[in-house]
């Protein structure tokens, strides 16, 4: 009997120790060794390491809250214009009286050889400027007529007339000028701009981007999204009619209080969840949770303008209730007053091929310009007006500019005139935010093909633009993947013919 | 070969490693006789010998390119060899017993070369003035033009700015490319890639290498010199495509309306472009934490200007509180705070009574408040302030005739206050303020509301 008894006794001891050999792994261990890993993951993050502090990563807990630059920067806040597509800087800004002599001559072969188009084939023609120019304001500032009211607010605006980037298609050039990399994955500037100076009001998102035009940008929301930020720096898309914010209205018979005891019991739950793993996105989680709820009261407040006096609306030309430019415009404005950091607006249909009227530079393209004029226009005086011009940077732009040739696909003249998509040279404009007044800075040959003069690149811009916010391009990095990332990685110079 | 020349400015380092070590651990020894480290010893002199033979060897190699002042390159290898030649006997007599006491003054000698040896490699690198001369202040040296029209284009505005950007790496110490920027005859001469400033301004190979993007590796100055301006530039390519003379007065060249206008800025701002003069911010001490964490709590958002600023921005945004109460912790911020937005209904005089100690204000915005001209009385003691906007308020436009007195103030915002006719003799009285008394509007044109369409 006891020799059996042993047995039992052997065998139970033996199989218990199988099962803690093998469970230990993979139960016991889980957690020890996963935050073995996490805390070297963490300790090349920095986290928590020494530069947490007035300089360092932001409170995981108040990712929002407002921090300092590196110096005391001119601009607080930026209204960034997107012009999806690329509109045409032949027809806007860089006036080309010798193109228009040359309009229907053969494009010279030492234009096209070697060079890579998006769509034209073989020999194009030239196509002269489609407008007409004349210069405006004190500064002398070429501006075509299809422009009639940004003519009035020439010297508040500084130009560059040769600005280059190195991709001619949407996407990829849409990535680079708003994350510094053609190729997903990277943080867009409203992020780095968040990340870095937090915002001032925790009751809106510190970045917001607004669309209009009838579709999004072609690189998708990538263009606004926080990379390897933390994802609380991402961009909120609102929209100018229905619910601002998708499903943000409780549902019917939801009461505020259960709201709110529902989110205490999910935050205390993550909570826990973050003090067993130290996942820093718990803590964003937890956070967008909280400003989720307080958007449910202030966002439908400030993206309703229909309290705006009725000389703001004549002003802008908002028609409240409409998915419009000029709506996203006024609201730009109202946000920034709120405290937002970073407004991005992103107006889909400048993309002028010539291939339908839509696209063409004498229809669609007079059309989209008279979308935006007015508004434009409204937004940078009513900024001015309101002492907030001073200190909120807006700039103008598309991902690229325009060839001087017409579109030829396939090697046949498009049916209406257009431009193909052209990386050389084209132009941006930046206003306000400590931004000189009235400066045209850089120049483009006869014709406008290549960069003669002042020749700047998207990554010179962002290193303006984080400048006037008072940082040091070279020093807003994050630690991702074991080295220190930033948003121009290692290009980028300050232009100081326009910045103060 | 050539590589091995190059190898040269790494390969120095290697024997001085060695060698002050050496010094070091024998200096110790002679110090303290117990201690031995004649185990080490030998092995390390003879590693810094071989390595200060090879340091010649490849030393001769690039001292062949001929890119270097032969004055001090001569010095520089003769005092090498010496090294090298000690290095050797210092290893060989620290074998032998017999011959240590005089030791201790070849060491001596061992780390006067190399001391003597370093500078002079120093200098050909760096240039003769690196230790002594402050390289900010050279610019200074650059002597005032009076009238720009009677100055040498080359003398007095080309050559002050090759000398400053150029000559540290194309001068008389050192002569990359074997080319030199210091004075007229080697310009013309130009370097081993062929003449600078022959033809016509844009083959120019100076303005060639000047123009190609900073990342190209041919773009002069190396992008992490100092860069020309764009005006520099623009000077540049005048002079080369005027036939780059090195006598001609700037009144004898023909000039463009462009050229005209950067001579224009030359002048009066000096070759050295103006840095945009940096804003003076005071210091102060850091605020209370405990004041700052309570208004936080109130709904103030409250933002340092830079991480290595005392001084605060004040934005009363989401504050619901009315009671003087948070004003009096406010008032603790009085020496931080440079910027205050209090944009809120409630706002009144008697929250605002002691704003005159907030001595560095230099933005105030109170819009749309019920504040009167009583404030704007407390505002004119504040000698800082850049902006002041109270628009929307109780203010009068005579009440801001007290800002007259306000030096530095460069915008004013007061939109819809009562009493609008006075507003162009306020003007008139604030000859260096941006007054902003009228709302802005912008026109309504038929093609705001119409679209184009297609003609056939």
């Amino acid at each position: 009997m006891s020799n059996k008894t042993d047995r039992l006794l052997n065998q139970s001891r033996e199989e218990y120790l199988q099962y803690t050999t093998r469970r230990h792994f993979l139960k016991e261990c889980r957690t020890g060794l996963g935050m073995m890993a996490f805390g070297s993951l963490m300790g090349s993050c920095d986290f928590f390491g020494s530069k947490s502090g007035k300089n360092g990563v932001p409170e995981l807990t108040a990712p929002l809250m407002p921090r300092a630059p590196h110096f005391p920067g001119k601009a607080k806040s930026i209204i960034y214009l997107h012009m999806a597509g690329a509109p045409s800087q032949l027809e806007l800004f860089d006036y080309k009286p010798e193109l228009l002599k040359l309009h229907g001559a053969d494009c010279p072969q030492s234009f096209i050889q070697g060079k890579k188009f998006a769509f034209i084939r073989g020999v194009p023609t030239l196509l002269g400027p489609q407008a007409e120019f004349r210069q405006y304001g004190q500064s002398g500032a070429w501006v075509s007529n299809h422009l009639p009211h940004f003519q009035s607010v020439v010297d508040d605006v500084s130009f560059l007339k040769a600005v280059h980037t190195d991709q001619f298609n949407h996407a990829p050039a849409q990535l680079l000028m708003h994350t510094g990399s053609a190729r997903l994955g990277r943080p867009s500037m409203g992020s780095w701009v968040t990340y870095g100076l937090g915002s001032e009001n925790d009751n809106l998102p510190g970045f917001v981007v607004l669309t209009s035009g009838g579709a999004n940008p072609d690189a998708g929301k990538s263009v606004w999204g926080s990379g390897f930020l933390p994802s609380v720096y991402q961009g909120v898309q609102c929209r100018s009619s229905g619910d601002p914010v998708l499903y943000i209205q409780d549902p019917s018979g939801m009461e505020r209080d259960l709201k709110r005891a529902s989110l205490d019991a999910i935050n205390h739950i993550n909570q826990q969840s973050y003090e067993t793993f130290g996942d820093p996105e718990t803590l964003s989680r937890i956070a967008q949770y909280e400003m989720a709820y307080k958007m449910q009261t202030t966002v439908p407040e400030v993206m309703d303008i229909k309290d705006e006096p009725a000389y703001i609306h004549e002003m802008y030309g908002t028609q409240p209730g409409r998915t419009a430019f000029a709506n996203n415009a006024l609201l730009a404005r109202k946000l920034v007053e709120k405290g937002v950091r970073f407004v991005q607006l992103f107006d889909w249909g400048w993309d002028t091929h010539g291939t339908g009227p839509d696209g063409a530079l004498n229809v669609g393209f007079i059309n989209k310009c008279r979308q935006v004029d007015k508004a434009i226009t409204a937004l940078l005086l009513d900024l001015k007006q309101r002492g907030m011009l001073e200190e909120t940077l807006v700039v103008w732009g598309g991902e690229f500019g325009r060839t001087p040739m017409q579109e030829n696909r396939e090697g046949k003249q498009n049916a209406f005139t257009g431009r193909d998509h052209h990386a050389d040279a084209f132009t941006i404009w930046m206003a306000g935010g400590g931004i000189k007044n009235g400066v045209s800075h850089g120049a483009t040959d006869e014709i406008g093909y290549h960069a003669v003069e002042g020749k700047v690149s998207v990554y010179d811009i962002q290193a303006t633009i984080l400048h006037q916010l008072g940082f040091d391009h070279e020093k807003l990095t994050y630690e991702f993947q074991g080295r220190p990332f930033r948003l121009t990685d290692v290009h980028g110079s300050i232009i100081k013919e326009i910045a103060s | 070969m050539e590589i091995v020349g190059k190898l040269h400015p790494l390969l120095v380092h290697l024997p001085i490693g060695f060698l002050i070590i050496g010094l070091l651990l024998y200096g110790w020894k002679l110090v303290d006789p117990t201690r031995n480290f004649g185990e080490a010893l030998r092995p390390i002199f003879l590693l810094g010998a071989i390595a200060a033979l090879l340091s010649c060897l490849s030393g001769l190699q690039l001292m062949d390119s001929g890119e270097y002042d032969v004055a001090t390159v001569t010095r520089h290898r003769n005092m090498g060899i010496a090294l090298a030649v000690v290095s050797f006997l210092f290893w060989f007599r620290l074998g032998q017993q017999s011959l240590n006491k005089r030791l201790p003054f070849l060491a001596i000698s061992l780390s006067v070369l190399l001391v003597i040896t370093g500078h002079y490699g120093g200098t050909l690198t760096h240039g003769s003035g690196f230790l002594t001369v402050d390289t900010k202040d050279s610019k200074k040296d650059r002597k005032e033009i009076k009238n720009i029209e009677d100055a040498i284009l080359f003398g007095d505005i080309i050559q002050p700015i090759l000398s400053e950007k150029c000559v540290s790496c194309h001068g008389a110490e050192k002569q990359k490319g074997n080319l030199r920027l210091d004075d007229s005859l080697k310009i013309s001469k130009g370097g081993k890639n062929g003449k600078t400033v022959s033809g016509n301004a844009d083959d120019a190979l100076m303005l060639r290498r000047i123009l190609l993007p900073p990342d190209d590796d041919e773009h002069m100055p190396p992008k992490e010199k100092g860069q020309l301006s764009s005006d520099e530039i623009a000077l540049i390519r005048w002079w080369i495509k005027e036939g780059h003379s090195f006598s001609l007065k700037v009144k004898d060249i023909p000039k463009d309306s462009s050229i005209a206008s950067v001579l224009k800025r030359f002048q009066q701002a000096g070759p050295q472009q103006t840095e945009t003069i940096e804003e003076k911010w005071p210091e102060v001490a850091a605020a209370d934490p405990e004041v700052v964490r309570l208004l936080r709590k109130a709904g103030i958002a409250i933002t340092p200007i830079s991480n290595t600023s005392n001084l605060l921005s004040l934005n009363l945004l989401n504050l619901t509180d009315s009671s003087m109460r948070i004003w009096e912790e406010i008032r603790k911020l009085r020496e931080q705070v440079v910027i205050l937005k209090a944009d809120l209904p409630f706002i009144r005089d008697e929250h605002l009574k002691n704003i005159d100690e907030f001595t560095h204000l230099r933005k105030i915005s109170l819009t749309h408040t019920q504040i009167t001209d009583k404030v704007i009385q407390q505002l004119s003691a504040l000698a800082e302030l850049r902006s002041v906007n109270i628009s929307n308020s109780h203010v009068t436009y005579r009440g801001l005739e007290k800002l007259v007195q306000l030096d530095k103030l460069r915008y004013l915002y007061a939109i819809q206050l009562t009493d609008s006719s006075y507003a162009q003799q306020l003007q008139e009285k604030l000859p260096n303020v941006e007054v902003l008394v009228k709302p802005f509007d912008v026109p309504i044109l038929v093609s705001d509301t119409t679209e184009v369409v297609v003609t056939k």
